[in-house]
């Protein structure tokens, strides 16, 4: 079931290249797009060499020891051998590479000056909600599983969790933090170039802990600003949502006849409304006002689906409102296979207007 | 003949680790107890003092022995020890 | 002390320098010239022999139970394997559904809870209790029967514990069981309580064997093995022994808290309330850590061996080498958060722990390079075991490098939780324990099989294991770098991880093969044996190739090198005919010759018990209490648990024999008392260490306490009326009064003779004193207003309160066994080591209940 709804969506989908922007070769550990990467990476190839050359040293000295000339033998053969091999090399290795490293922790940990761009990402077993917070810390957007950051600023990540312990990675702008209860971590990241990376919780939080991903999405200054201009935390007065008052009565039969998207997005709406979404979405400007599992005001304008593991598009959205515990096993969220193949359309329809 | 005592002394070198245990130990709780602060590195800073005079006496004392590698060896490995949890504080 | 003349007090000047008054010009006297009377091999043969057939579950011999012990502990690492190669199956592609999630999880989790706790360290305790008393000359260890009670505790309930995968109940929250995902509120059934209870007394045997190991290196050395002397495996088990009773103590509370917070809703690690997930990951890594070189030091200690037997020439540096077990010992105490890099501690603190990785890697380096000067010094000669050794030297030191990136703040926040340290974990492991382990088969094979194993297979069973390793882990690395966390059941298709992961698949398998090979040759070759073994194949120098049987050697030896069997080649002949130290049963019991710690003087001889089905019985019995525990059957819970108390004292009874004779001659003219009590007394020394154990948990619950506080201030109350703090503090201080005037009494009395109803009542007043002293103190906080479930505070006053409680409980059932024991007329002057143990034991309580109703009474103070 997954494989096959896999293939069909990722052949039949545009935005395939979600994909190959996604962790994988290279590797994004050594394949730095921001500042809070780049040393490290530095810091990586450094360790790499010494411990190259370190096993090098160590296996010559196994060989000369065991098939060397006498002479060589003999050398080696003494207490000197261990305090040169044993205390003064890695004494002095060990040093450098210890100051190196905290210089480098230091340098990577100083704190962010007031005004800095801030958004607040809490862990759920198993997704991400992301919060963009204003310069009072009051909260000007919410989305989920995505996060959007303008190339050429440090952003501060405040990063909390709702339930067990996890932990909040994108390799190719920083090192990972954890998200524990209770506590609040503040984790800098930074892109010097606009891009899409991979990101996953690293901490295992239980059941689907494999597949919770997110995606970091880095824009130029000006298309984040346009970005984010188009969504607004503010729910739309009353008057003006979609379709006011009482929820209209269900129409099965007229999904699949009307001709228009307009028409079959009504229809999904209502059934988002009534099927159970709303208990645990919410949708700004609607009466879904839901805590429980992601965010989906913006749900139609994300990369992908189910935290990160699918594209998101028409067809990946039916398979998952279907049949998710298939796909994602063991998430929140019940397989909604009662519904009917017309009526899942026209959730996914709707759905994908919520941009 | 052979002798049946045993000529080695031990006890420096465990009393240097021991130095090494305290000082790691006091200053872990001091960056534990004022996360952040200047004290935390004082601390730290200020228990190396002693922890490094306490190696010097080890390493006088040592010195007496017939046998001064492994005590020796024993403080140098404490010392740095000593030395590597001071950095911290210093550069950290 | 007894009154007789101490052996060999006439030469005060040589006494001068020796450490017990004993003169060591009487070590001239070895090997002695008189012919031996007949009949004493047949005697010590008699005495020693063992019970067949059924009666095998009864053994406390060391050649049996560590032969159980190794081989039960075989078992879980085959157990284990096949779980991991289950798990690499399903990881050979990507979105596999062949073990489905919740399989895998358990799958992980159960990997590496069975190999650290069921394979690791008791594979390492299981060598030393076969391979100690061999190699210090000893006729058993000192506790026979707590081997025995380990053992079969950790086989019965290790087993049960397994079986719990094939039900699906295995716990499923990873080895290192973080809350709150192991909370009660996100892991609801009983799986996560299996991982508690089960590893909570496998903890408990391994620091009972750790007990028996301290007191055998110390104790039960062959005369003249002078500290300096001791083998190196022997120095290994020390610092390993002393590193498990301060680290276990740690992960005990662990389990203990969580799975109060889990029963009873005390909410140690819940935010909400005043408690922090982190304490956890404070105590758990807090042993988790020195585990790792728990496991590694005695390992070490067969590779510093076995490399001098391979390179034939003495281990170079070995007090150098020493002096890195020891500091490894200690600096291992240092590296705990480095678990913890990216839990947002404060910064100067991770460079602490930072600064402490790179120190640990020194003494690591300089066992290195000892192990390469000594194959320099010697000349290798090719074998399995050589194979091995080398091999292990090259996984060791990559694995170690590895560990030293990962040391550093800024990598370890990439490489964290990452399939990097999959590979870097892993190298350390193969290499530092796993092939010294194959290694020491192979070379000690000769000591229990009649036949040599095979050294055509032993060959590839190293090259297969070796580029296996190499082929499954390398790559990891690369994954790890690639962004693959751990622990996940599957990844998704189409990022580059499909061969690299495809790789490690069939490399597990490689690895598999040289396992199955091994296991091929040990049907075909190993026969277990305890008199007509296959010997010193390899050629190795320490004591443990002397001609043995089950009494171990004839004669004890005088050990005057490091390698006796190298310098005295007619050393064999002269222990076979009885020319060294206590050639005979010297009791016509069980017994062995205890020396001093330092230089190995003779002291005493001890007698042993023998044969017995209590140790087996109340190891079923504590199994049966933990299990029935998890699985909520309160009633046969409770019942196993008296059982078990039943079947542990029905044991000690007969353990403090008073018998008539109270000295023997121990050849050479040198006679010692048989059995003491006192400083000198090995029960003593074990009593010490089950006091530094309870002192490290209490320490650790103080540490929660005082941590929790520094987390969460705002949920501390005011503690109650000081004037209540002081009158617990007298009853306390009364106790502890009464526990010395009981010993006060029983010495006085004149030898031989009763002492009256005097020290028993004293100690039971001193007992009941500790129950109302904790009533009190656990009445006041209620009074106070303090609940255990309200707050960390409440949560971790109660820990401490309940732990008092159980110690006082305790103590009540000590000084009742005593009273049964004066009753039968069993107490004579002018000592007992019975009373002394139970006396002390009480003593110890009233100052650990001392301490915690101060520090928790008097700080924060509210």
């Amino acid at each position: 079931m997954w494989r096959h709804i896999f293939m069909v969506s990722t052949m039949n989908s545009s935005t395939t290249d979600v994909f190959d922007a996604w962790w994988g070769w290279p590797p994004p550990v050594l394949d730095p797009a921001g500042p809070y990467a780049d040393n490290v990476v530095v810091l990586a190839w450094a360790l790499f060499a010494m411990g190259v050359i370190v096993t090098g040293i160590v296996v010559v000295a196994l060989y000369v020891a065991i098939r060397g000339p006498a002479r060589w033998k003999a050398k080696l053969g003494g207490e000197r051998l261990v305090w040169i091999g044993g205390v003064a090399f890695p004494g002095v290795v060990l040093t450098c590479l210890l100051v190196w490293g905290l210089w480098l922790t230091s340098s990577l940990t100083q704190p962010m000056p007031d005004g800095a761009m801030r958004v607040r990402v809490t862990g759920y077993m198993w997704w991400f909600d992301v919060e963009y917070l204003g310069p009072d810390g009051d909260v000007i957007m919410r989305d989920a599983n995505e996060l959007h950051i303008p190339v050429g600023q440090p952003v501060v990540v405040e990063l909390q969790s709702e339930d067990v312990i996890h932990s909040f990675w994108v390799p190719n702008l920083s090192g990972k933090e954890d998200m524990i209860p209770g506590r609040t971590n503040e984790l800098v990241i930074e892109a010097d170039r606009p891009g899409r990376f991979g990101g996953v919780c690293a901490e295992y939080c239980g059941g689907p802990h494999a597949l919770m991903g997110f995606v970091a999405v880095a824009h130029e200054q000006a298309d984040w600003a346009a970005w984010l201009a188009g969504r607004s935390m503010t729910p739309p007065a009353i008057a003006e949502q979609d379709v006011p008052g009482t929820v209209p009565a269900l129409r099965p039969a007229a999904a699949a006849d009307a001709a228009d998207d307009a028409a079959i997005a009504a229809n999904g709406r209502t059934l988002f409304m009534e099927s159970g979404c709303a208990a645990c979405h919410r949708v700004a400007g609607t009466e879904a006002n839901g805590i429980a599992g992601p965010d989906l005001t913006h749900v139609g304008s994300r990369l992908t689906l189910g935290a990160g593991i699918l594209p998101n598009n028409r067809g990946t959205m039916i398979g998952w409102i279907g049949d998710s515990q298939s796909i994602k096993p063991g998430n929140r969220m019940p397989s909604y296979d009662m519904l009917s193949a017309d009526e899942l359309t026209a959730i996914a329809i709707w759905l994908e207007q919520q941009r | 003949m052979a002798d049946y005592r045993n000529d080695i002394d031990w006890l420096t070198p465990a009393l240097a680790l021991g130095v090494w245990a305290a000082h790691f130990s006091l200053s872990w709780a001091g960056s534990s107890i004022f996360p952040g602060q200047v004290a935390a590195r004082v601390v730290g800073i200020g228990l190396a003092l002693p922890a490094l005079f306490a190696m010097a006496w080890l390493w006088r004392r040592a010195g007496a022995g017939p046998m001064r590698s492994v005590p020796r060896l024993g403080i140098a490995i404490a010392a740095t020890g000593v030395v590597f949890t001071v950095l911290p504080a210093l550069f950290g | 002390m007894s009154d007789a003349p101490r052996p060999g007090t006439r030469d005060v000047m040589a006494g001068r320098r020796s450490e017990t008054g004993f003169d060591h010009a009487l070590y001239a006297r070895f090997p002695t010239q008189e012919p031996r009377p007949d009949g004493e091999v047949e005697e010590l043969e008699k005495i020693w022999d063992n019970p067949r057939g059924w009666g095998l579950l009864t053994v406390v011999n060391n050649n049996y139970i560590g032969f159980f012990y190794v081989a039960t502990a075989f078992l879980f690492f085959l157990l284990a394997g096949v779980l991991a190669l289950g798990m690499r199956i399903q990881l050979a592609a990507p979105m596999q559904d062949l073990l489905p999630q919740d399989t895998y999880n358990q799958f992980f989790t159960m990997h590496g809870t069975v190999m650290m706790f069921l394979f690791a360290v008791p594979m390492v305790e299981a060598i030393g209790v076969m391979l100690l008393p061999q190699m210090l000359a000893a006729r058993d260890l000192p506790f026979p029967r707590l081997s025995a009670y380990a053992f079969w505790a950790y086989c019965v309930g290790g087993l049960c514990f397994f079986a719990s995968i094939f039900v699906g109940l295995a716990p499923d929250g990873g080895w290192f069981m973080y809350p709150p995902l192991t909370s009660i509120a996100y892991s609801p059934e009983i799986n996560t309580d299996f991982w508690l209870l089960g590893i909570g007394f496998i903890e408990i045997s391994a620091i009972a064997g750790a007990i028996e190991i301290i007191v055998g290196v110390l104790r039960t050395r062959a005369p003249g093995m002078t500290l300096d002397r001791m083998p190196m495996f022997a120095w290994a088990m020390l610092v390993f022994a002393v590193m498990i009773v301060v680290a276990f103590p740690s992960v005990i509370l662990g389990t203990l808290l969580l799975e109060l917070e889990r029963a009873f809703n005390w909410p140690f690690f819940d935010p909400t309330r005043g408690g922090d997930p982190l304490l956890w990951q404070h105590l758990f890594w807090f042993f988790g850590h020195p585990e790792v070189y728990i496991i590694f030091l005695p390992a070490a200690g067969l590779m510093s061996m076995m490399v001098a037997t391979v390179a034939r020439t003495p281990l170079v540096g070995y007090r150098l080498n020493v002096l890195a077990l020891v500091a490894t010992g200690f600096i291992s105490f240092g590296v705990w958060a480095h678990h913890m890099f990216a839990t947002g501690m404060p910064r100067v603190s991770t460079g602490y722990f930072s600064a402490a990785s790179m120190a640990v890697s020194l003494p690591a380096g300089i066992q290195v390079f000892c192990w390469i000067a000594t194959l320099a010094a010697g000349r290798i000669r090719w074998s399995t075991p050589a194979l091995f050794v080398v091999g292990s030297i090259v996984v060791f030191v990559m694995g170690g490098l590895t560990g030293v990136m990962v040391g550093m703040v800024p990598f370890d926040w990439q490489a964290h939780d990452s399939y990097f340290i999959v590979a870097h974990l892993h190298y350390v492991l193969l290499g530092g324990m796993v092939f010294p382990m194959f290694a020491a088969f192979y070379y000690w094979n000769g000591m229990t099989s009649k036949n040599a194993l095979s050294e055509r297979r032993g060959k590839w069973v190293f090259w297969l294991m070796f580029t296996g390793l190499h082929i499954t882990f390398l790559p990891m690395h690369l994954t790890g770098f690639m962004g693959m966390p751990r622990r996940v059941y599957t990844y998704l298709p189409g990022r580059g991880l499909e061969w690299l992961n495809l790789v490690s698949t069939i490399g597990a398998f490689v690895l598999a093969a040289g396992v199955c090979l091994f296991l091929y040759d040990l049907v075909r070759r190993f026969r277990f044996t305890t008199d007509e073994d296959a010997g010193n194949v390899y050629g190795g120098g320490t004591l443990e190739w002397l001609p043995t049987g089950m009494y171990s050697t004839r004669s004890i030896p005088l050990v005057k090198s490091r390698e006796p069997m190298w310098d005295d080649p007619e050393l064999g002949d002269d222990v076979a005919a009885g020319r060294y130290f206590l050639p005979n049963s010297a009791t016509g019991l069980r017994e062995t010759l205890i020396t001093s710690p330092i230089n190995a003087e003779p002291q005493y001889i001890q007698l042993m018990p023998g044969p017995s089905a209590w140790p087996v019985a109340s190891a079923v019995f504590t199994a049966g209490f933990f299990l029935a525990l998890t699985v909520q059957a309160y009633v046969f819970s409770a019942v196993s648990g008296v059982l078990a108390v039943a079947c542990i004292l029905r044991w000690l009874w007969e353990t403090d024999r008073p018998i008539e004779q109270d000295h023997a001659d121990i050849g050479g003219g040198i006679t010692v008392p048989i059995a003491i009590t006192g400083p000198s007394s090995h029960g003593w020394w074990a009593l010490n260490t089950v006091m530094v154990v309870m002192g490290m948990i209490v320490f650790m619950a103080l540490f929660s306490y005082l941590y929790l506080f520094g987390i969460n201030p705002e949920f501390w109350i005011a503690p109650p009326d000081v004037l209540q703090t002081a009158g617990i503090v007298v009853l306390l201080v009364a106790a502890f009064a009464a526990a010395w005037l009981s010993r006060r009494i029983l010495a006085a009395k004149a030898r031989g003779e009763f002492p009256g109803q005097g020290p028993w009542l004293m100690a039971v007043i001193a007992a009941a004193l500790l129950c109302v002293a904790g009533w009190w103190d656990w009445t006041g906080w209620r009074g106070a207003g303090l609940d255990p479930s309200a707050s960390g505070q409440g949560a971790t006053v109660f820990g401490l309160l309940a732990f008092q409680a159980c110690s006082a409980g305790i103590a009540a059932i000590m000084a009742l066994y005593l009273g049964y024991r004066s009753g039968r007329g069993l107490l004579v002057a002018p000592s007992s080591v019975t009373l002394d143990i139970v006396v002390r034991f009480i003593g110890y309580a009233a100052v650990q209940g001392l301490v915690i109703a101060l520090v928790v009474r008097l700080f924060p103070g509210g």
